[in-house]
């Protein structure tokens, strides 16, 4: 049974060499993956933070994000993070998986020590559909002429009677 | 005789429901503001038409139900649960326009549990959320927090009329002699801390390298959030965004302002640190944090390698435990790592949640005042007994000044835990009906009605609709505590009928 487990983690590491792993794999496998080289495809979200040896970002990937630690040298090729408005870089980043990161005061993050921009980030175009500005322009109109009412009423009812 | 509902009630209902939903469209200037900032134009425009939605609305309202003489409590009630419906679907309104939720019902979901101060989310793709509607989900918290009616009773409201639609909102601890003025403190304690909260969250992310305006966006959101228990983040993973045990420390502290009455605030605004030592409640919810803590212990004996060593086990389990029994629901771990979590575990993590923070505070659950109010009921029974029969045996208890236990507090207590223990296990069969497991279900259920938001992977955008329906109930019926909402219903009832 022993052999069968350290053949299957064998080739789940090779598997996941090769191939890559998704986020959602990682996460909701922890035990599985712990302190295996593992290589996540995922675009770049939100902030860099800086840590004691290096900076994290935190990889999307469909749905699910996780951190990832690098050193210094790779600060320079993470340009473009994602945001409303704006896709980040997608990358593909190779490093050791840990489910209780003893050097990050238990957290479950990746130790990354390749990182290659797939496909450089972009600002993108904000779409506003033609139909929400037509029903913004029509509830213009309703609620002034409501408050347009409502006005004529308070002034009706203040004005003094005869 | 008890004079029925009547046709009035219907139009001083309307009057105030219309003037709270003018309030309402004012606030969400707010978010415009945010937007104008970022220069993000197709969220202005969601809120533009939320707010003339709100304004339209409440302006025909208020056009067929002119200016009443009074208000009595029952109308009051009404009010409190009416409006809490009707926010919720016209704050829906802008959340929905973002295309970030499958349907109508998933924002309303996101907007019922921002008021509440719940945090189960059901937004999608969060990260690429705009700044004009993420700052909507985080000032909602921070309106509901308060009470969506202590916004409008500093505007709209005579004093009198406040007082009723004050208690309403689940608020019986008057701070001052005037609800307006109490209203008015409530507001100037929360702004306060709001910017001294939200410049050292900011403070700590700029230590870690964030851009100032960035790092005061993330503080803000998460001061509005943590304070208001509601436990929203701007990004996906929550707190686990930050990687910074020293951010968490801060939210800590944040929590448990939060989870502190107004009371205890006051007295401390006014010189008063010692109540801060006696405040009956602030005791007992120290201790309770304390035996739910131990009990989560408990579960991880004999349980290996959850954790590699002690301080990340320490700042994992504890941070939990805390932020479930103040009700805030942020969290610093993967929902996968907390179902490894052992039954014992979980359970330490349900009761902090189920009991919850304190009376007049923003947090949820049952509150460890009638927790320590049926202590204090049962030690006097046991006294009782055990003394002569012609003995008068008293008990007090110190919130603010001595009070005496008498039998009606303690009968009230009782109605409203007896209330949240139904609503708890109603949320825990729906979702065992549904074919999720029952202590998941039981989890998820009090989390939604004690307004905590931790989730053990339940909430989702595909869970059942009729159950997003039944939390948004739970978590209606938690915040109020039950009473606007039972008179709502007879209200309905009888309306049917005639």
């Amino acid at each position: 049974m022993k052999i069968l487990r350290l053949i299957l983690f064998g080739l789940l590491a090779l598997w996941g060499i090769s191939s890559g792993q998704t986020v959602s794999a990682l996460v909701n496998n922890p035990v599985l993956f712990d302190g295996k080289i593992v290589v996540v495809k995922g675009e770049v979200i939100g902030d860099i933070i800086n840590g004691r040896n290096g900076f994290c970002v935190n990889i999307l990937d469909s749905g699910k994000a996780i951190g990832v630690w690098f050193s210094e040298s790779e600060r320079e090729k993470i340009e473009v993070l994602g945001r409303y408005k704006v896709k980040g870089d997608f990358v593909q980043i190779r490093g050791v998986f840990y489910k209780n990161c003893i050097q990050h005061a238990g957290d479950m993050d990746i130790h990354a020590d390749f990182l290659e921009i797939l496909e450089r980030g972009r600002e993108k175009e904000e779409e506003i559909p033609f139909e929400k500005i037509i029903f913004a322009f029509s509830l213009g109109v309703v609620s002034l002429a409501a408050i347009g009412i409502l006005h004529l009423l308070y002034r009706r009812e203040s004005l003094p009677r005869d | 005789m008890i004079p029925d509902f009547s046709k009035d009630d219907i139009f001083v209902v309307s009057h105030y429901i219309g003037k709270i939903l003018i309030a309402l469209g004012l606030v969400q200037l707010f978010p415009v503001f945010v937007g104008f900032i970022f220069r993000e134009i197709g969220p202005i425009i969601d809120f533009f038409i939320s707010i003339l939605a709100c304004f339209s609305f409440g302006s025909i309202l208020l056009y067929f139900s002119p200016s009443p003489k009074g208000l009595n409590w029952r109308q009051g009630m009404i009010i409190v649960a009416l409006s809490w419906l009707l926010a919720m679907c016209f704050s829906a309104l802008p959340l929905y326009l973002s295309g970030h939720f499958e349907c109508f019902l998933d924002a309303c979901f996101e907007s019922m549990s921002a008021y509440a101060t719940t945090g189960l989310v059901l937004i999608q793709d969060l990260d690429h959320l705009s700044h004009a509607h993420n700052i909507w989900r985080h000032q909602m918290c921070f309106i509901g927090g308060q009470g969506i009616i202590l916004v409008a009773l500093v505007f709209f409201f005579r004093g009198g009329d406040a007082l009723r639609i004050y208690i309403g909102e689940a608020r019986d601890d008057k701070i001052l002699p005037n609800s307006i003025t109490t209203a008015k403190f409530i507001w100037m304690v929360s702004f306060t801390y709001l910017i001294i909260g939200s410049l050292l969250l900011a403070f700590v992310l700029i230590l870690h390298g964030i851009p100032f305006s960035r790092a005061l966006f993330h503080g803000l959101c998460i001061f509005m959030a943590g304070w208001d228990t509601a436990g929203f983040a701007p990004q996906s993973l929550n707190v686990l965004y930050y990687h910074s045990p020293a951010f968490e420390l801060v939210t800590i502290i944040i929590f448990l302002l939060g989870a502190t009455s107004f009371g205890v605030h006051y007295s401390v605004w006014t010189g008063k640190f010692r109540e801060l030592r006696e405040d009956f409640e602030v005791k007992i919810l120290l201790f309770s944090i304390f035996f739910a803590y131990l009990i989560t212990l408990v579960g991880f004996l004999g349980q290996t390698a959850v954790f590699y060593d002690a301080f990340s086990f320490f700042r994992h389990t504890f941070y939990q435990v805390i932020s479930a029994h103040t009700g805030v629901g942020y969290s610093n771990i993967y929902v996968s790592q907390l179902k490894g979590w052992s039954e014992m575990a979980i359970f330490g993590v349900i009761i902090a949640m189920a009991i919850g923070g304190c009376i007049n505070s923003t947090a949820g659950g049952i509150k460890v005042f009638r927790i320590g109010l049926f202590y204090k009921a049962l030690k006097r029974e046991v006294r009782r007994l055990a003394y002569p029969e012609s003995s008068r045996v008293k008990e007090f208890f110190h919130h603010q000044r001595e009070i005496p236990i008498d039998d009606t507090m303690v009968k009230t207590a009782m109605i409203i835990t007896v209330c949240y223990v139904l609503l708890y296990i109603s949320g825990a069969v729906v979702g065992a009906f549904f074919g999720y497991d029952f202590l998941s279900s039981f989890f998820e259920s009090v989390s939604a009605a004690a307004n905590v938001g931790l989730s053990i992977g339940i909430t989702s955008p595909s869970m059942p609709a009729f159950l997003k329906f039944w939390y948004i109930i739970e978590m209606w019926a938690g915040r109020l505590e039950f009473f606007a909402i039972f008179i709502l219903i007879r209200f309905f009832v009888k309306i049917i009928k005639k």
